[in-house]
């Protein structure tokens, strides 16, 4: 499941209020071929994420994904429910493993609205999930907002 | 085992031109196909100027490092096979835009050990990145936090 090519992205603040939620989506299932794809986009070519025997000789099952594809996928979310320009900080924790075949959810919820001088800042919290129920990658923004 | 010694090393400098192709893969990499991504007639029919960042976009520098992204963790004598991208934190100072050319320095903010889950001795690498653009602003800092676990028993 991709946006569409006519989707837009906010340039200006957007209005947000506590507990205001992003939308949800799905993404998936994940292929070799999604790894292969973001190691080419990002320069990431540790290949635990593309050498399925280097992999097992490793002791995993297979390849897995890296962590910041679904941080970029999140990051990519965030953007387009609060504009890309908006976002002061983001962060994010990898806590698990995204394997081939993996469908992950991606969410986010404002936390707090608070006043910065004359600016008001939202307060993200963010997380990726796998259709185990496993949280994979937790996250964190600041973002402008309209005042 | 990383020495505590490597903290405030500077691991390099590289240049990276902010360029259209690396963004439009980057965003069909991260399944989204949004053309205000890469393409400047598309961002200015939405109202934008220029064609802005996604997040993650300097992600890219990897490919301007001569040993790549796991180029740091090598130079620091980390065995690649137990080391965990843990975590990674973006402050935005400026907006990045398509065209820009971006100066990346890369430090080693921190290193600290502590006992892992499984037993072991973990080690902790904080590493920042400063991206000046060619304004001579700085336009991001990126901290990444690198986990190498003990050995396997």
């Amino acid at each position: 499941m991709t946006t569409s090519g006519a989707a837009t992205l906010p340039v200006a603040p957007v209005r947000l209020r506590e507990d205001d939620t992003m939308a949800v989506e799905t993404v998936g299932p994940l292929t070799r071929t999604d790894f292969v794809r973001y190691a080419g986009a990002s320069g990431d070519f540790n290949p635990i994420h593309h050498d399925e025997l280097l992999a097992q000789n490793a002791g995993m099952p297979s390849v897995f994904g890296m962590g910041m594809l679904h941080a970029g996928i999140l990051g990519t979310r965030l953007a387009r429910w609060v504009g890309p320009e908006n976002i002061r900080t983001y962060s994010v924790r990898f806590t698990g493993q995204v394997w081939p075949d993996d469908e992950l959810t991606f969410s986010g919820r404002v936390a707090r609205i608070e006043r910065d001088g004359g600016d008001a800042l939202a307060h993200i919290e963010l997380g990726v999930a796998s259709q185990r129920g496993e949280e994979v990658l937790s996250a964190q923004a600041t973002v402008l907002v309209e005042s | 085992m990383v020495a505590h010694s490597v903290e405030g090393k500077e691991l390099g400098t590289v240049r990276v031109p902010v360029e259209s192709s690396k963004f439009a893969e980057l965003a069909r990499a991260l399944h989204d196909d949004d053309l205000v991504w890469h393409d400047p007639s598309a961002a200015a029919a939405v109202g934008f100027d220029h064609v802005p960042a996604q997040p993650t976009a300097t992600v890219v520098v990897d490919h301007w490092r001569p040993d790549g992204a796991l180029g740091h963790a090598a130079a620091l004598g980390l065995d690649l096979t137990r080391v965990l991208h843990g975590e990674a934190a973006w402050e935005f100072l400026e907006p990045i835009r398509l065209g820009d050319e971006l100066t990346a320095t890369t430090t080693v903010a921190g290193v600290s050990s502590r006992e892992g889950k499984r037993g072991g001795e973990m080690t902790l690498i904080t590493l920042e990145t400063t991206f000046v653009n060619q304004r001579g602003n700085l336009a991001l800092r990126r901290q990444d936090t690198l986990i190498e676990t003990g050995p396997r028993a």
